[in-house]
């Protein structure tokens, strides 16, 4: 039985230990998918998706997400990608984000880093206003490659076009993203 | 600023975009597909043979020339692809102008006062004009200057589009109107926009599409091509010179509006 946000999330309120199988069984193969981009490694991927479950079942209550999906995914990348900050110093694993952080640096000039929250969330609401001023398609290209981690092969094989198309459309997102962030004072 | 911390604020981004690209599954014709270079001799003659008469008053530069097939047709590459292009094309959604043709950008000077909002069905198509993707798009629809709306109206999109933009006021010509009065005034639609073609590429794309003349429709064939290899040398081939005016989103010249 396939039950949707709401109901998976009432089980949670309800703390009703059902309410992860019922999460897995929905968004597994998804939470998965994001954690093998990000540490192409199956096995560190499922218990990555295994700690984003017990984390999800920590954070509701107080939260009632009402997008549980997306929720999910970024405790997913977030545990992901703090795995990947671990493995790389024990030189290991990697999936696609070597590549996507290597591109990312075209955004980057190499300035201090941000530390302040506020300024993170400065920086932040900028990238999605950034995002804003994309076509719907561009925006998802850039999404899937940056957000979700995926190969530029499966974003290709997803949107029907071909991988040189991809790259391109990318590469110019990336760099509209850079002229937007530094005309508007980010030390990027 | 470190790329990873770029990549740990990009997780942080709206949840309707990150859902909007998981929905976003279109399963779509694998392109480009592939010929063989003797069809580019065959499609550059037809473009010849089909464009040069269309095109031959219009006085534009072709904004994207096809230099990577030598005199003699023959790639200059042993890895060439020939690939049929994907069109991007529109329509309005409301009865009135559904049977419009959209045409190339006309300078706001020459448009008059707004007739109303519509929504616009758009997207990608393939040579047979078989749907790739599709979008709806919110827009406004004015009336130009001394042109009876009949004929044709002016389209200001307030979405962007994948291959049109928010900036430019865009022709709508209804195919079945009194042609002869906007004579002069429409350089024939070139049917949209061309698909993003990967740089370093030795590609040819064919477009078979409408333009509008005073006659009515008319079908006509070219073809497109783009930067070669990086130790490629570039050759123009006369059929080029005469191809008509193509343009990708990005590629747009303001300078290329309607004529007076």
């Amino acid at each position: 039985l396939h039950l949707d946000d709401t109901n998976i999330v009432q089980l949670f309120w309800e703390r009703n230990e059902s309410a992860i199988p019922q999460t897995v069984e929905t968004y597994g193969a998804y939470c998965t998918s994001i954690a093998m981009n990000i540490l192409g490694n199956r096995e560190d991927a499922e218990e990555c998706v295994s700690d984003a479950c017990l984390r999800l079942w920590n954070t509701i209550p107080p939260h009632r997400p009402n997008r549980l999906s997306t929720f999910l995914g970024k405790i997913v990348r977030n545990i992901a990608l703090s795995r990947y900050r671990k493995s790389t110093a024990d030189k290991r694993g990697g999936g696609n984000l070597p590549a996507v952080l290597e591109e990312l640096s075209d955004v980057i000039t190499g300035g201090d880093d941000v530390e302040q929250a506020w300024e993170n969330k400065e920086l932040g609401d900028a990238i999605d206003a950034f995002l804003e001023t994309l076509s719907p398609q561009a925006r998802r290209l850039f999404v899937r490659r940056y957000w979700y981690t995926d190969s530029i092969f499966h974003i290709a094989d997803r949107f029907g076009m071909s991988e040189g198309a991809v790259t391109m459309s990318l590469k110019r997102t990336r760099q509209k993203l850079h002229n937007y962030l530094t005309e508007r004072g980010f030390d990027l | 600023m470190k790329s990873e911390t770029l990549y740990d604020l990009l997780g942080n981004i709206r949840d309707d975009y990150v859902s909007e690209a998981e929905a976003s599954l279109q399963k779509r014709k694998t392109l480009p597909i592939r010929w063989f270079a003797v069809a580019a001799v065959f499609l550059l003659a037809m473009t010849a043979v089909f464009a040069l008469p269309l095109l031959k008053d219009s006085g534009q530069p072709p904004l994207i020339t096809p230099d990577t097939v030598s005199p003699d047709g023959q790639s200059l590459s042993g890895d060439t692809e020939l690939a049929v292009s994907e069109k991007y094309v529109y329509r309005v959604d409301d009865t009135a102008f559904s049977s419009y043709v959209g045409g190339k950008v006309i300078e706001e000077k020459k448009v008059g006062n707004k007739i109303r909002e519509v929504s616009v069905t758009a997207g990608w198509q393939d040579r047979e004009g078989e749907p790739l993707s599709q979008e709806t798009l919110r827009a406004e629809v004015y009336e130009i200057a001394d042109i009876d709306s009949d004929t044709a109206v002016a389209l200001k999109f307030l979405d962007k589009g994948d291959a049109v933009t928010t900036t430019y006021f865009y022709t709508l010509i209804n195919p079945d109107g009194d042609l002869s009065s906007i004579e002069g005034y429409f350089i024939p639609a070139d049917g949209g926009a061309v698909r993003e073609i990967p740089e370093g590429m030795i590609f040819t794309s064919v477009i078979t599409d409408e333009a509008v003349t005073e006659e009515g429709i008319v079908k006509f064939t070219t073809a497109v091509g783009t930067s070669s290899s990086p130790d490629t040398a570039p050759v123009q081939t006369a059929p080029v010179q005469t191809a008509p005016v193509l343009y990708t989103s990005e590629a747009y010249d303001p300078s290329t509006v309607i004529p007076e």
